[in-house]
């Protein structure tokens, strides 16, 4: 963390000029002051904390966009490497499980007690564990997934990363235009993304369709982008406002 | 000794009314300077105090100036333009709001 080194050196040193004022030897001097600062694992908290208030909101775009991104490439690839696609849904399936579990069993750790989080949570969790059972259910027993299944699971995938990331924004900021923004940069990504899959499917498996709602994707994509960059201007002009008022 | 999160949610106005309107601190200069005047009855650790002015740096509210004292560099800090505005704003609502809290307190007594 550029800079904050600095300050806590300088921190620790002028500390420790205090102490040696009051009389103590440089090595007690020293060693008061580092106690002060609580040894090295202070330290490490405090550049913890210091990276996670300047980052948390770009954070929190970022995680979005990485969970589109995998939902629609694991999506795309198994359908690219399979000539049929009941393989392509156990690996998708298998794979998204094992990450959404782990995910949920790594923030299960974390979560705060706070009742509509931990719903949330547990919903975002289970939605796509319960899909990917039923689904390979179904698979085995009535072979019948096709392209509305793709589109269900895909959408399932979609709604149980979205109320994860409900529940983070809600931890963090609770104001309904923040909620807004990042929703709107969610849609636009699955939709925006949506083309050059569709475009490389159509380039290597011409014979399967998935050009269906192209315009209606890009359509809706570019206004939640547009949406997405006006709406966190609402948010400061409402402060502004109400702050000049008084 | 107050509670962390009592600190950590008055800590902004604390830094920008110590740095209005024209004043140059260093991390460890902020912190003696708030334990001097509150009798120590505040007390701001380090944990709490550069996570928020690097936060109002990246906001664009303070600067930072090195300068070398011997061999090492020492931060100062002090208000940007928007920062001496957004100080003002924010010692005036924060002193409202203590005395709202003032009132509250005296009047929510049986």
């Amino acid at each position: 963390m550029p800079g904050l080194d600095k300050d806590l050196l300088d921190h620790l040193l002028c500390s420790t000029e205090t102490y040696l004022a009051e009389g103590h030897s440089f090595s007690d001097a020293y060693r008061l002051a580092y106690q002060d600062l609580n040894g090295d694992e202070p330290v490490k908290t405090i550049q913890e904390e210091t990276v996670l208030a300047l980052n948390e909101r770009k954070n929190l775009s970022r995680n979005m966009m990485v969970y589109a991104v995998i939902i629609l490439l694991l999506t795309g690839i198994s359908k690219l490497l399979t000539p049929v696609v009941n393989p392509a849904i156990i690996l998708t399936c298998i794979t998204l499980t094992i990450f959404f579990i782990y995910h949920g069993i790594f923030q299960c750790r974390k979560a705060n007690s706070n009742r509509t989080n931990t719903l949330l949570f547990l919903l975002a969790t289970s939605i796509p564990v319960i899909t990917v059972l039923l689904f390979l259910a179904i698979e085995f027993k009535f072979q019948l997934v096709g392209t509305t299944g793709w589109i269900l699971l895909v959408m399932s995938f979609a709604i149980s990363v979205y109320l994860k990331a409900v529940k983070d924004i809600l931890i963090m900021d609770r104001t309904i235009f923040t909620l807004l923004h990042y929703t709107l940069k969610f849609i636009t990504a699955i939709c925006l993304l949506w083309i050059p899959l569709v475009l490389c499917l159509q380039f290597f498996r011409p014979d399967v369709s998935v050009s269906f709602f192209l315009d209606d994707f890009v359509l809706l994509g570019v206004s939640s982008f547009i949406l997405s960059i006006v709406f966190p201007k609402f948010n400061d002009f409402k402060f502004n406002s109400r702050s000049n008022l008084n | 000794m107050y509670s962390k999160e009592l600190i950590r949610g008055t800590i902004n106005p604390i830094i920008l009314k110590l740095l209005y309107p024209d004043r140059k601190m260093y991390g460890y200069e902020i912190c003696q300077r708030v334990k001097e005047i509150t009798n120590e009855e505040l007390v701001i650790r380090e944990g709490s105090l550069y996570p928020a002015l690097h936060k109002l740096m990246d906001n664009g509210l303070i600067r930072v100036e090195e300068v070398m004292i011997g061999n090492r560099p020492r931060r100062y800090y002090e208000l940007t333009k928007a920062g001496k505005l957004e100080a003002q704003e924010k010692t005036e609502e924060f002193s409202r709001f203590l005395k709202t809290m003032q009132l509250f307190l005296k009047k929510s007594t049986y």
